[in-house]
């Protein structure tokens, strides 16, 4: 059996099913990360000091992967426009160019992680520690996770594109609003944990 | 069928549309480098705290609104997301509420009281708000 409205709209709610799913996970993602930033913000609160962000982490490596994500966050955009165009070559740079760029990123985070690891900064030292490798450590498997989906579509996954182009080019816009949210979460992350 | 086909419909008839968008995309990402770029310029400021917190929240949420404007296409999305994120909104807002409620128990800061009523009284305005919202969208039958 074929999924429903995978292609057209439902007309009671004026979107395709997926459309709604990806946006009903998100919103369950927004209460994932609300719950854990809100405890940061408790805790700091409730804290007689707390150290800023920038005499621990290093800035410049996160301000990187900040550009890092934001680009990628266009080149994702600019996929899913390459394929409203029509053009499948394309598609496959930007996304390809996406899954790369995420890549980068974790490769940077790796270094980041390594450096505390080998100062002897563990989550268990301190209560910021704690917070930043629990935010940060989130947010990286969900980068992993994007980039898994995001392989899928620029590999087998891109099959589709030949049999029916406009459920592939929807697969890819919402594969493309996880992407986005992982982004919006790192704009949060790194000035609340790396500046204040 | 009266449905219309979304991507298909942009894909055949809109090519201008989208080559539009993508100039929007290209505005937005230079927008969100220079504010990354003012971010980490201000926090060499010296700024006080709070003043510190305020200006980097009041960035970031410039950043979030872009990417969720415009590439996440909210600015132009059907209302039925809008009404799920009203009432995530809510939702957020009662656990924010219980959360300062459980302060409230162990320091007995009337601060504490305060923000967990105002957040119990937000959200119990977004929870209205949202179903007239929903009552007077159309599309929703």
């Amino acid at each position: 059996m074929d999924i429903p409205y995978t292609v057209e709209v439902r007309r009671d709610t004026g979107l395709t099913n997926g459309k709604i799913g990806i946006w009903l996970f998100l919103a369950s993602e927004v209460m994932l990360f609300g719950a854990l930033f809100a405890s940061y913000i408790l805790i700091r609160v409730g804290a007689p000091n707390w150290p800023k962000g920038d005499t621990i982490l290093n800035v410049p490596m996160a301000t990187f992967n900040t550009i890092v994500l934001i680009t990628s966050s266009i080149t994702m955009v600019m996929a899913w426009a390459s394929l409203m165009r029509n053009r499948f070559g394309t598609f496959r740079i930007y996304m390809g160019a996406t899954i790369l760029l995420g890549f980068v990123f974790l490769v940077v985070k790796y270094f980041e992680y390594s450096a505390k690891l080998h100062h002897g900064l563990y989550p268990s030292t301190n209560n910021f520690l704690a917070i930043y490798f629990t935010l940060t450590g989130l947010h990286m498997l969900h980068v992993i996770g994007g980039m898994a989906v995001n392989a899928y579509l620029w590999g087998f996954g891109s099959k589709l594109w030949k049999t029916n182009p406009v459920w592939f080019t929807n697969r890819v816009e919402n594969s493309g609003l996880f992407w986005h949210f992982v982004d919006l979460v790192w704009i949060f992350l790194f000035p609340t944990l790396y500046l204040l | 069928m009266t449905s219309d086909h979304s991507a298909a419909s942009v894909m055949g008839d809109h090519a201008a549309d989208i080559d539009r968008h993508v100039r929007v995309y290209v505005i937005v990402f230079v927008a969100l480098m220079a504010l990354t770029l003012v971010t980490v310029a201000v926090s060499y400021l010296d700024l006080s705290t709070p003043m510190a917190i305020a200006v980097a929240l009041f960035v970031a949420t410039i950043k979030g609104s872009l990417v969720a404007c415009y590439f996440m296409h909210l600015i132009s999305e059907k209302k039925l997301i809008y009404a799920v994120l009203i009432f995530l909104s809510a939702a957020l807002a009662v656990l924010f509420g219980v959360w300062c409620l459980d302060h409230y128990q162990r320091d007995a800061r009337l601060a504490s009281l305060i923000a967990a009523g105002t957040s119990f009284a937000v959200s119990l305005g977004l929870v209205v708000y949202d179903s007239w919202f929903l009552r007077r969208t159309r599309i929703l039958r």
